[in-house]
């Protein structure tokens, strides 16, 4: 219960709103998988879509410019892709790895995070 | 409305979308171990992992078995912790039987008269009494 006005700021929100904001809560989460972050920096991990996982990340470098790197990943039923701006690249074995296990801690948090909401109703 | 049921109904009205949020990253984490499982490196690392996994529940449960008492093993000390209780009771009894034959004893020596507790027959008071009424 706690956790809704962090999540809600307003109460006339539409269903995709609140998905949206569902994502962004999740995000969170996401981004506080992979350990302490240096000051300044901000990271963001979240599934987007059945099919779409997001990294995001941003922070400012030594010369004091805001940097971003978004990385999204797509299942595909031949193997996951990377997208890095236009790019896309297959992922490394190791990368693969990291990456599911990534998603399994995601699930049991946020799933964790959810079922507290559910009890309460 | 106060606050916290305001909240409760945001709750409710957003389960639905809770529980598709759920479904949703249920079905994108299958879709990525499926998808991952295409590389045979990484499908080995899954075997490997789950076979892992199998060997740790499988421990686990012997763990659990061995630690967890045989129904016949819980008859068995229910019936030694029935026969403690009943011997507990059973000493219990005859302890207050002899505290109540003790306790019948000493009431009975203060009320009988000096002579008939040494053991010396009538007392003084019980012969006077005699010879009134035999007077």
């Amino acid at each position: 219960m706690q956790l809704l006005p962090k999540i809600f700021k307003q109460s006339d929100n539409t269903l995709q709103r609140d998905d949206e904001q569902l994502i962004r809560y999740e995000a969170q989460i996401g981004g506080r998988l992979f350990g302490a972050l240096p000051k300044g920096h901000r990271r963001e991990f979240f599934c987007l879509d059945e099919h779409t996982w997001v990294w995001h990340e941003e922070w400012v470098d030594g010369k004091g410019k805001r940097q971003v790197a978004t990385t999204r990943y797509d299942i595909r039923p031949s193997g996951i892709l990377k997208a890095q701006g236009s790019q896309y690249q297959p992922l490394s074995t190791e990368e693969t790895i990291n990456l599911y296990k990534a998603i399994e801690l995601y699930e049991q948090q946020v799933n964790a995070a959810y079922d507290k909401m559910l009890v309460a109703v | 409305m106060d606050k916290k049921t305001t909240s409760l109904d945001k709750l409710r009205e957003l389960t639905p979308r809770l529980l598709s949020r759920k479904d949703i990253i249920m079905r994108a984490k299958y879709g990525a171990a499926m998808a991952a499982r295409v590389n045979p490196a990484v499908e080995q690392w899954f075997i490997t992992r789950e076979a892992e996994q199998a060997k740790r529940r499988a421990s686990e449960l012997v763990i659990n078995a061995v630690q967890q008492p045989e129904p016949a093993e819980l008859e068995t000390r229910q019936a030694v912790s029935e026969l403690q209780t009943a011997r507990e009771v059973e000493v219990l009894n005859r302890e207050r039987d002899l505290l109540v034959a003790d306790k019948r004893n000493l009431v009975e020596e203060a009320y009988l008269p000096p002579q008939a507790a040494a053991g010396g027959g009538q007392s003084q008071y019980v012969q006077g009494n005699d010879d009134a009424i035999a007077a």
